[in-house]
This record gives structure tokens, sequence and C-alpha cells, in this order.
């Protein structure tokens, strides 16, 4: 006790420790972000387009930090989740309807999360019957059972295992000369696969539950103003860390698959594929990496999505509570995984349809939920001295509007072919 | 009242409602809010917030503009459309729905936050000239919410087709409600919360709650409590989030909470704050205070003098048992742990300890010195907590008196204060 009191006397020794205390919500989020379905979009963006679509990384990053880092300021300014500020700012019908869609668009992405489990499993030679009850009960008993830290932990462990993937790409001898090329000089093409695959690039990088997961676990954290700099840093961490994975998934899968012509669906599809091309290690490991991003996400998202609704319509949520204090917010939690596992085990599951109609959601929300953030952010008597600054504007409304037409452009082609 | 003279109104069934002027008998504006002032028990409605037809800044028309009329088509005021926007607010009035709907509110009697769907109003139609309205229910239902979303009828006719009764409302009266929040009409001035109906509750209670809130929330709400029923609850958080609230809240406010809180916490507290803040603070206590509390934050570094209490009952050589019986009476009102009674020399050196039961024990006349036991086990500040937690275990007391190189009593250590310093994970844990 004494000794570590004296150690943080000293400046640079006090900064790491309270960095360290802060670090978490950005790394975690981030790592969420590379769930099965963006790894599924990454792996087809990366077969069909080989390098030509990893330029879209670099817009997806800054798009990524200054949503993030609006999410973790309002959260240490207010002390309020995202879900209470819209619903205190925009009233219940803006709120009701944003939260059913979110509802909607949750489960789904937390069906597409134990779709995930399932496919690496499979190519690992467990059946699914066998796997995903599994897996379910595990992430529930973590969740409800376990300790809100102790899981952090965990959550933050598995984080480290996404960078098997870079280990994935190393073994499939990309073509280094020709990513540099595809970075510094990007060829864009207008037709409607390019824009659909860039959208969803971007749309699978910054969703719209991560934003309420990530400023409710700032405010989790207790972090101060005063130290706010330093969540800035695992802000950064955080989307560094989504981008190098992105990056490696799409080269990985770019060096094999689309060299060699291979289509494919799902991301269980490119860990197969890997097999005769690249060997049996890297699609393990591919597939290992899925597993764990599945997992993971599968844990966080229904646990995210129970949390935020509650929040917005005045229920107790928490992991910290018990059954009996926050009924509303376990029982939306275990439905949510029972509807999305029921989903994955029925035989003929229109996995692929519910995949493109959860994109489709999470692309029209997303803009929704920014704009929503812009104008909170951007309310002095909410932020005080801490509203965005103009090249935060700039950044912040530039990313909703580029969004809003891509949406805009992918509903309507959509909506003509 | 009779019955017949009352009945009630949804806040959200008279917001857009129309405003229409009695002489013209033309639309004026529509309604957006409404004003109230406390009353007895409940908040009286004393104002309407208008939206004019043309121009559209809010403005504010008194209660007495209104005649009665059927409240929820259509607002009937005795004004000229020209003579809008003349009237001010009167001091101390609040908006109910700025203030309220959407709103978390604390429920007093369920120790938890609710969020606001709906507010009740009761009309009371028993004056001859007008009715008076009453905030007097917080609608946290199911109901509440589709009445907001406007799909209350459809969905109740289904479930009346289904279950064949209404659906049923989630009321809490306004007695058992602490707002967290007022805006007053003006805006300009900020209203002090009044935070008297969370008295009611034991701190460790208001510290969830208080976690729970957002930052000006908690700032609001601790500003308002009484120092030391703010102190407790600051004690019952952790640290952490004890740090982050103290860093919001106003100096002055700050410094009396400090003080009211138990030495050891208030170290705790300082040790962690912001340099800027703990100067400020130094400024705005009492010097004696301040410099007590250098001392211990320094030692606190060290050892014990970190968990070191410096209230205590000492009393001179050569009292009588009714004597100090007495002295603790007298003093038991500031002393934390009155277990024993420490026995100084002229010097203020610790030459004797005597347990409260063995001088409770004693007739009152019989001689402090034939009670206490001068074999005293006692440690000295730069001791470290996990040396003296032994003793505790060993001699089965529940405070040690802390000394310094000439046996002067400085402070008493207790058994729960070097438990929880020992264990620190576990109270954490246990708070978190």
């Amino acid at each position: 006790m004494s000794f570590l009191k004296r150690l943080r006397q000293r400046p640079l020794l006090r900064n790491l420790f309270v960095f360290f205390s802060i670090v978490g919500p950005g790394i975690i989020t981030g790592s969420v972000d590379n769930d099965a379905g963006g790894i599924t979009t990454y792996s087809v963006a990366g077969a069909i387009y080989g390098y030509r679509l990893l330029w879209t990384l670099i817009p997806s990053f800054i798009a990524l930090l200054a949503v993030q880092e609006m999410n973790a300021r309002m959260g240490i300014v207010t002390g309020k989740g995202l879900a209470d500020l819209i619903r205190e700012n925009f009233g219940v019908k803006v709120t009701f309807y944003i939260f059913i869609f979110l509802l909607v668009a949750d489960i789904g992405n937390t069906a597409t999360e134990f779709a995930g489990v399932a496919g690496s499993m499979m190519v690992l030679g467990i059946s699914k019957y066998a796997s995903v009850p599994v897996v379910a009960v595990v992430v529930w008993i973590l969740v409800v059972k376990g300790n809100y830290k102790i899981s952090e932990k965990v959550f933050l462990v598995f984080s480290v295992f996404l960078l098997s993937y870079v280990v994935s790409a190393v073994l499939a001898k990309p073509d280094w000369g020709a990513i540099g090329q595809s970075l510094v000089k990007p060829d864009i093409e207008w037709n409607q696969e390019y824009v659909y695959t860039v959208l969803g690039l971007v749309g699978t990088t910054v969703a719209p539950w991560m934003q309420f997961y990530m400023q409710s676990s700032v405010i989790e954290k207790g972090i101060k103003i005063g130290d706010y700099k330093f969540t800035v840093y695992d802000v950064v961490l955080g989307c560094i860390a989504t981008i190098v994975v992105a990056f490696f998934i799409v080269v990985s899968c770019a060096a094999t698959l689309h060299v060699n012509g291979v289509h494919i669906d799902e991301a269980k599809d490119a860990a197969m594929a890997l097999r005769p091309l690249a060997g049996a290690i890297a699609s393990q490991v591919f597939a290992f990496g899925l597993l764990i991003a599945s997992v993971f996400s599968a844990a966080i998202l229904p646990l995210a999505t129970a949390f935020y609704v509650c929040e917005a319509f005045g229920f107790e949520a928490g992991i910290d509570k018990k059954f009996a204090e926050a009924p509303q917010f376990y029982s939306l939690f275990t439905i949510i995984i029972v509807i999305a596992v029921t989903i994955i085990l029925l035989p003929n599951a229109p996995l692929i349809t519910i995949t493109i109609g959860t994109q489709v959601l999470n692309a029209i929300l997303l803009p929704v939920v920014l704009i929503c953030m812009m104008i909170i952010v951007n309310k002095k008597e909410i932020m005080e001295d801490y509203t965005n600054s103009k090249l935060q504007n700039f950044i912040g409304w530039t990313t909703s509007i580029v969004l809003i037409v891509l949406s805009a452009l992918l509903l309507l082609t959509g909506g003509l072919s | 009242m009779g019955l017949e003279t009352v009945n009630f109104a949804y806040l959200s069934e008279l917001i857009g409602t129309p405003v229409v002027s009695a002489q013209t008998n033309k639309r004026i504006g529509r309604v957006i809010d409404l004003a109230a002032v406390s009353s007895h028990v409940f908040p009286k409605i004393s104002g309407v917030l208008v939206r004019p037809a043309r121009n559209g800044t809010p403005v504010y028309l008194p209660w007495a503009a209104f005649r009665r009329s059927d409240f929820t088509h259509r607002f009937i005021a005795d004004r000229e459309p020209s003579a809008l926007g003349t009237e001010k607010g009167v001091e101390g009035e609040i908006l109910l729905r700025r203030s309220f709907l959407d709103k978390q509110l604390i429920s007093t009697t369920g120790y938890k936050l609710v969020r606001v769907n709906d507010l009740q109003l009761l009309i009371d139609n028993s004056p001859k000239d007008n009715a008076n309205f009453f905030l007097v229910h917080i609608d946290i239902g199911f109901k509440g919410l589709l009445r907001r979303l406007g799909w209350l009828r459809p969905v109740n006719a289904v479930f009346r087709w289904i279950v064949s009764r209404d659906m049923k409302d989630q009321f809490l009266s306004w007695k058992y409600i602490q707002p967290t929040t007022t805006t007053t009409v003006l805006g300009s001035l900020r209203l002090t919360t009044d935070a008297s109906k969370l008295s009611e509750i034991h701190p460790a209670d208001i510290a969830d709650i208080l976690e729970d809130l957002g930052t000006d929330e908690r700032k609001s709400l601790l500003e308002s409590l009484e120092p030391s029923t703010a102190a407790s609850t600051m004690q019952e958080m952790p640290l952490n989030i004890r740090v982050q609230v103290a860093e919001t809240l106003d100096t002055d406010k700050l410094a009396q909470i400090i003080q009211a809180m138990q030495r050891d916490e208030s170290v705790d507290l300082l040790v962690e704050l912001a340099s800027d803040v703990r100067t400020a603070l130094y400024n705005a206590l009492p010097a004696e205070t301040v410099a007590e509390l250098k001392e211990l934050t320094n030692l606190s570094t060290f050892g014990v003098g970190s968990i070191m209490n410096t209230e205590f009952v000492s009393v001179p050589k050569g009292l009588r048992a009714g004597e100090v019986l007495d002295r603790i009476r007298a003093e038991a009102g500031r002393v934390e742990l009155i277990y024993y009674v420490y026995v100084v020399d002229a010097d203020d050196r610790l030459c004797g300890i005597a347990s409260l039961r063995s001088i409770l024990a004693s007739p009152p006349e019989t001689p402090l010195d034939d009670i206490m036991r001068e074999n005293c086990v006692s440690v000295s500040v730069d001791d470290r907590i996990k040396d003296v937690a032994p003793i505790f275990l060993k001699y089965n007391f529940e405070a040690v008196p802390v000394v310094d190189e000439q046996n002067r009593i400085l402070g008493i250590v207790s058994l729960r204060d070097t438990l929880e310093s020992v264990f620190p994970k576990l109270r954490e844990d246990f708070k978190a």
C-alpha cells in the first residue's frame, strides 16, 4: 500500500499507473468491432477486390477515432450513457424508434456472432449443434454470474488473440509492393457492388451499438476529466488495433483467395479456402481468430444491447446488480442470446439474408445515431467547455454525411436493381 | 373536494394544446410547457409557456390569465395576442416538461432511479374562477410510454381483448420522489435542488443511486445534502468515483464535506485529488484542519498514519470513574470510536488505557488509576499497516493508540480501518 503510494508520487510512474487503470474501454470496443460480421466483410472484400479496397481502412480509422473520442468525452463530461442523453434531449419518440431498430439489428448481429462460432468450430471439426449451445451457456454464465472486472480482463486477453490474423496473413506470403501501391494510389470504381463493399467495410468498422458500449464502459471506469488524455490514448490504441487486425484479414484473403479467384460468402469459407492455398496452420489460425472474435462479441453485444435499452427506458441495468434488482436487464440479455442461438440452430436458417438485413439496418441507423451525437456534443449546456472543436466538427459531420450519402446510394441502387 | 370536482390530466395530453384568446376567439399559440411552484405537498401549476403562432419564441403567461376550459382541447387566455411576451415568471417556478419529462428521478421508497414517462396532474375544479392543477403522480410505466408514443388506445384495446382488463398504471406519488434537476422558467437562475427527501435514505443507498446519475445531477444533489450526510454518502462510494465526484464539487462545499468526513477517509481522498483542487481546498479549510490534514497526508505514504484517526477520548491522570464517564458523554458526539479511554500525563504522554466496559463496571468514585492498565501496546506512525494488523489478532483490541517518539499520543488506529487497508481489494470489491 505505502509502497504503491510512494511509487505514485513520481510523475512518470503515476502517469503509467493512471493509464493502466483507465485502459480497457477503447481497446475492448475496438476488438469487439472486429467481430464475426467484420471478419466476414473483410474476408469477402479481400477475396473479391484483392488489395484494392485497403485504402478504405484509412478513412475508416479516422471516422472510428473521431466517433469514439466523442463518445469517451461525452461519457466523462456528462457521466451519462448515450441512450440516456438521446432520451433526455430528443424525447421518447426518437428514442423509441432508434431502439426498436437497434434491438432488431443487434439480435441479427448476435446471430451473426453465433454463426461465426458455428463456422469456425466446423473448420476445427466440431458440429454447430455442440459448439453453439456450449458457447452460449459459457457466455451467459460469464456475464450473469461473473464479475465485471474479471470479464474485462478475460476480454483484454481475448483481444490479444486477435493478432493471430497477423500470423495468418504472413503465412499467406502477400505481395507487399502491391499493398503499398493500393494504399497510396486508391483506385475507385462507381458501381453498385463496389459501393456496397465500401459501405460494408466502413459500416462494420463504425457500428451504431459500439458507440453506446464505448460510452457506458468509460462511465463504468469512473474516469475524471483531468485524466481525459489517457482515455484518448486508450481510444487511439483501440482504433489502431481494430484497423491493424482488419488490414491483415483483408491481406490474408487477398494474397490467397483473390489471387486464385476463389469466391466466398462467409468468414468460415475463407478459413476453409486457406487450407489448400496457405496450409492447414494458416487455415486453423484464421478459424481460431474467428472463434475468439465471435465468442467475444457474442458476450458483449447482447450485454450492451440489454444495457442501453434499459437505460433509455428507465429500468435498472448493470451486471453488478442482482437478477431481482434488474429483471428486465437480465431477461433482455437472455432473450437476445436465445433468439440468436435459435436462428443459428434452425436447419435451413437464411444466414446470408440475416447478415445483409442486419448490415442494411446498421447502415440506416448509424447516421441517425451520429447526428444525435453531433447535436448533443455541440450543446454547451451539456458539454460545457468540452464541446467539439472545429476540426472535430468537420470530421464528425463529414463522416456522417459520407455515410448518409453512401447508405442512400446503396438503398436506392439496391431498390432499382 | 367532492369527487365530481376533481379529475386528472396527463402532461403529455396538455402539451401541444391550442391556446385561444378569449376576446378574439382566435388561436394565439400552443402550450409547450407548464410552470409550477412548490406548495404544501404537491407542486401547483402557476404559469404556462406558450409558443405563439406567429413568432416562435416561447412566452410566459401566468395561470391567472386563463379561464376554465376543457384543458385537453384548448386553453382560453384573457390576453390579446399583442400583449404576449410582456409577462415574466415568478422566482422559484420550475418547468415541468423541461425538468422532469424523460429525465431520471429518485424514488425514495424504492431507493432507485426511475425514468419519467409522463406526469399526472390533478385538476381541482372547486375554486369558482378557474381550476387549479397539481402535480401528483409520476408515470413510470409502460402505459405512460405508449401514451407518449400515441399507441395507448390500440395497444390497450388489444390488451383488453386478450385479458379482459385495462393495462395497469405504474405511478409514483410526488411525495416519494426526489428530483435530480430543476430548470427554472427563465433558465438563467439555477435553483438549488431540495434534497430533503433523500435524508431518509441510508447513505449507502444514496451512494448507489448517485453512482448511476450523471455528473451534474450528482453534483447538485451532493451539494444540497447536509455536509454530514454528503460525507457519509461519499465514504460509501468506491475511491475512484469519490475522487471524480469530489473534483466536480464547489470548493467551499467540498471543504464542508471533507470536514464532516472521518479524518482517515478525508486523507484517502486528499491524496488522490488533483493538486490544484487540493490547494484550493486548503485555502477554503480552517488553518488548523489544514495543518492536521497535511500532517496526515504526508504520513500516509509511510504507514499507519494514513489510517490514523485523530479523534479519540483522552483524559488526564487522577480522575475518578464517574468523572471519566462525564467526559466520555461530552465527547461521544464528536468521537467515532469510544471503546477505550486513553490516560495521559501533563505532557500528553500516554500512561494508561481503560476500556469503556471497565469504567462502566466500576463504582463512580473508583480512581481511574485502579481501573486502567499501565502496560499498553502502542504503535508508531511510521509502522507499516501490515505489521500493525497482527497486533489486533494477538491482543483482541478494537483500536490501538499511535504515539510519537516521546510516547505522546497522536491518534488511534481502528481494527476496521486496518482490516480495510490490509485487504484494500476486499473493500473495493464489496462496494462496487
